[in-house]
């Protein structure tokens, strides 16, 4: 609250300053901010819209001997491929259903840590929780497949050793990670221990932004620590929150390549090929490379991303009071 | 990942293909994309023409050094971690004085190559003059298409020398013009070719003998007498600990391992090995053998044995490090699985004796009486190729052909001479007499005594653990044909059978190569006449099936592993199946791998 009342202090400062000088008298006077702007600029220029020329070989028959500009023009057949491909359906419907299991899951759980890391008193308990939750982060993807492959494996894994002890029995347990059902629910649970950590500090970041006043005032009130929560934390995370959820939205057809193609097997495929376990199986394995084919899925991808990031944006500034969205 | 791998390489592709638009014009006229019979005419007079006028010439086929005057070359090759230094090393030193020709390395990184490769040739970079490396056929038909490799058809004709020399037969010198010829009807790459006896079998599948012979079972012949022995196993508590903890066949992706690929070959011919042909032919005609009835019974037989419990399901989802781990086991601890799938070199640790156990498992005769055995073809490979930047492509061409000759060919394998394996020809007295165990084995091949071997104890650089500047780790030109490839080991049997090898009291490292001979043994042959394992597509081919054959292979698989394990029921679902095939594009997928096999072998 104090933050936005100063900087809008000092916004309106500043175009009482500038009144009657020339936009390039002011570009002048401030000349050395524009200097530092060059590298930023210069960066996305190079690295974001420079290779989206590249995007042409989607609708080009993309041969490495005749390079970008010179392989010839194909239209939309690679669309079209795509849409037809008998596998088309299956990777659509896979990738949606995972991502929005994910989001779902993913969203609100790191939330809730914060909420209630914010509550907790003990600052040595907090710092300690902190850190053991988000630490998981940084292990490499292949390890924490490794780990859960190794974990499950009925006959040498801490699975299989914890059931037959239990049991009683010789016989090994049925295995976990063959059921084509039960791919999702490793993937996303899996997913929330090892980012449910990492996730929350954003949040935790915002909830130690609260003016205590805001809870004094509703401690002398008479409201419970709970109560606090929701009318005090809750709202002053609310632009975050719903920010952070336009993000994801804009995200909803990518489903990370590593992670599902380390999980992947023959049993659980109906459930786990992908869009881009698909592309990398179709466009870059087989064959000569399909680098056109790729492409061409990766815009159709890219493209339904922005729809659905423009449309959340949308709905966020119609919905919400102070209108949060991303511009 | 698959973002960001894509990034990358738009984004390279993108800032190198800026300056790539500006100079391509004359790089892609270079009248070697319009095929066979212009660059014919183009190369036979450049031969004599233009190169006459002055500079290194070629000197004549067979002759040493290759050039009248000393060339400098520049070589493109993967860089292996196993070489300390490629300029300073003795194969470089050894073609600068015998063929005059100095070469300087432009190494591809070690991780993804190809990429590099790809940049290189479509950023219009100057080319290094020869490339080594190992293309799809479908990559190399594409660059030789685009002009960035030179087609070799007149030089493998008038230039050639010791290439013609090499121990092999006419059908394999057949081969290789098969296999080498892109369908555009130009031969790119210069071959190398390696048929190693030992890696000939495809499947190798263990059985634990020593449960045999404590439940006192013969060893199974047929896919009947197999499914009794793991009932046996099963039931029976072959090893003797009082639990029920036995697993009777563990099937898996272990390297030599897919067992359930084999159980499908006793019931209908089906090689998997190469991705670009899943079909068999009969009379030249090409079918399919998943959609067939012999590949529904095989169904039924997976799945009778997954469903009373023989065969362990995660056959479908094990990895080859989990595999391992099942039988690599410690002195203390008691064998578990009865059947299992996977060369001896990565189930068990060298100088482990739980390796003693197991002996080989013959190929099975499947209820109508038919076994079959895919073999792994030989090794040909063509992925030595003179770009269109090289000045000398004569000098170079001459450079691959002495390549072939049998001495250099081993060298490229082995290392030096003298220092990390002997040849006879060098010393054929002295050699026979070093190495007297080395008459059984070549003698089964036709020859009167091994051709080389490697001198015991010293680190063959090819395997190194330790940095070495001897050769390029790098398959390069070399002919192996069986005769001198495989004459340094022994291909006869160390003992005819598993009591006899016991009995000898062979050490584990005997008793590995008494498997491996014996499945050679046991196994070779039972192929049928006619194969289609690798089929050579033209562009418009390859553009046009590329995305169904993905499909339909990996659904191949996926449906193996659903019918075997109940997901999907074999009597239900077949139709079905048979339906879902045709709709991913079988008939046309089946249609253009016709017109391939036609253009290739007919």
């Amino acid at each position: 609250m104090a933050n936005t009342m100063k900087s809008s202090a000092v916004s309106l400062a500043g175009k009482k300053r500038n009144k009657g000088k020339s936009w390039t008298s002011q570009f002048v006077r401030n000349y050395q901010l524009h200097l530092f702007m060059l590298i930023p600029i210069a960066y996305i220029i190079i690295f974001n819209y420079v290779p989206m020329f590249g995007i042409q070989i989607a609708f080009k028959n993309f041969s490495p001997g005749k390079g970008i500009w010179g392989s010839p023009w194909a239209g939309l057949v690679h669309f079209q491929t795509f849409f037809k491909s008998y596998q088309f359906q299956r990777v659509i419907v896979n990738t949606l259903r995972i991502s929005i299991y994910s989001l779902l899951v993913n969203f609100p759980l790191p939330i809730v840590l914060a909420l209630m890391l914010n509550t907790v008193r003990n600052a040595r308990f907090k710092k300690t929780v902190q850190t053991v939750t988000y630490i998981p982060y940084f292990l490499s993807m292949v390890v924490v497949v490794g780990m859960l492959v190794q974990f499950l494996n009925p006959m040498t894994g801490v699975y299989g050793t914890v059931y037959r002890l239990i049991t009683g029995s010789a016989s090994y347990p049925p295995s976990i990670i063959q059921k084509p059902g039960s791919f999702i629910h490793l993937y996303v649970w899996s997913g929330v221990w090892q980012y449910l950590g990492w996730n929350s500090i954003i949040y935790i970041a915002a909830l130690s932004g609260v003016d205590p006043q805001l809870h004094e005032a509703a401690q002398i009130d008479g409201a419970s620590r709970f109560k606090r929560i929701l009318t005090v934390d809750l709202p002053a995370i609310i632009p975050t929150i719903s920010v952070l959820l336009i993000l994801n939205a804009g995200s909803l057809m990518s489903v990370g390549f590593e992670k599902v193609y380390l999980m992947q097997n023959n049993l659980n495929l109906m459930q786990s090929e992908v869009i881009s376990t698909y592309v990398y199986k179709v466009g870059l394995t087989s064959g000569m490379g399909n680098f056109s084919y790729a492409t061409a899925i990766g815009l159709f991808n890219s493209i339904i991303n922005c729809i659905l990031l423009v449309l959340v944006n949308w709905l966020s500034k119609k919905t919400s009071e102070n209108s949060t969205s991303l511009w | 990942m698959k973002k960001s791998v894509l990034a990358i390489l738009v984004i390279l592709c993108m800032v190198t293909g800026i300056v790539a638009g500006c100079t391509q014009t004359p790089t892609t006229t270079g009248g070697t994309t319009t095929g066979g019979t212009t660059t014919k005419g183009t190369t036979a007079s450049g031969t004599t023409g233009t190169t006459s006028a002055s500079g290194p010439q070629v000197t004549a086929p067979g002759e040493l050094p290759v050039t009248t005057e000393q060339v400098t070359l520049t070589m493109g090759i993967q860089q292996n971690v196993r070489v300390a230094d490629y300029e300073d090393n003795f194969m470089t030193k050894m073609v600068l004085d015998e063929c005059g020709i100095e070469l300087d390395f432009v190494l591809f990184p070690t991780d993804q190559p190809l990429q590099k490769v790809q940049l290189m040739v479509s950023s219009g970079e100057v080319l290094p003059d020869i490339i080594h490396f190992g293309f799809s056929d479908a990559q190399r038909a594409s660059y030789g298409a685009d002009g960035v490799v030179l087609p070799l058809n007149d030089y493998m004709d008038n230039l050639t020398f010791w290439y013609n020399q090499a121990d092999m037969d006419a059908e394999e010198y057949e081969m290789i013009k098969i296999l080498g010829t892109s369908p555009d009807g130009n031969f790119y790459g210069f071959p190398a070719y390696m048929n190693g006896l030992g890696d000939v079998i495809q499947y190798m599948t263990n059985i634990n003998r020593t449960w045999l012979n404590t439940l006192g079972l013969e060893m199974p012949t047929t896919t009947e007498e197999f499914r009794n022995v793991l009932i046996a196993f099963r039931d029976q508590d072959p090893n003797q600990n009082g639990q029920k903890d036995e697993i009777p066949f563990m099937a898996g992706p272990a390297w030599s391992g897919n067992v359930w690929q084999e159980i499908i070959n006793c019931f209908v011919y089906w090689d998997p090995w190469y991705s670009t042909s899943y079909f068999n032919v009969t009379d030249g005609t090409l079918w399919a053998p998943f959609i067939t009835d012999e590949w529904r019974d095989a169904m039924r037989y997976l799945r009778g044995l997954v469903q009373d419990g023989l065969m362990s399901e995660l056959s479908f989802s094990i990895t080859g490090e989990e595999m391992r781990a099942l039988v690599d086991l410690t002195p203390e601890q008691t064998d578990t699985v009865g059947v299992v799938g996977g060369h001896y070199i990565v189930l068990w640790a060298s100088g482990n004796e739980h390796v003693y156990n197991w002996d080989v498992l013959p190929s099975l005769k499947g209820p109508a009486g038919v076994t079959y055995q895919p073999t792994r073809t030989p090794n040909y490979q063509f992925s030595t190729f003179i770009t269109k930047d090289n000045k000398y492509p004569e000098i170079s061409f001459r450079m691959f052909d002495y390549w072939w000759e049998e001495k250099r060919s081993l060298i490229t394998r082995y290392g030096e001479p003298g220092v990390h394996w002997d040849y006879y020809k060098d010393d054929p007295e002295g050699f026979k007499a070093k190495y007297p165990y080395l008459a059984a084995g070549a003698v089964a091949q036709g020859l009167d005594f091994g051709k080389h071997t490697q001198i015991p104890d010293v680190q063959n650089p090819w395997t190194s653990t330790e940095p070495h500047k001897s050769i390029w780790n790098a398959h390069f030109c070399c002919g192996l044909p069986s005769r001198t490839y495989s004459s340094g080991v022994s291909v006869a049997p160390i003992a005819a059978n598993w009591a006899e090898a016991k009995e000898k009291g062979l050490g584990t490292e005997a008793h590995r190569l008494y498997m491996n001979v014996n499945y050679y043994q046991l196994r070779n042959g039972l192929e049928p006449e006619q194969t289609a394992k690798r089929l050579l597509f033209t562009q418009e081919e390859e553009a046009a099936i590329n995305e169904m054959r993905t499909t339909i292979n990996s659904y191949i698989g996926e449906t193996v592993a659903l019918f075997a394990t109940g997901a999907m029921d074999i009597e239900k679902d077949w139709d079905a199946y048979v339906q879902t095939l045709k709709d991913m594009g079988l008939d046309t997928y089946l249609q253009t791998s016709q017109a391939a096999y036609d253009r290739m072998y007919k």
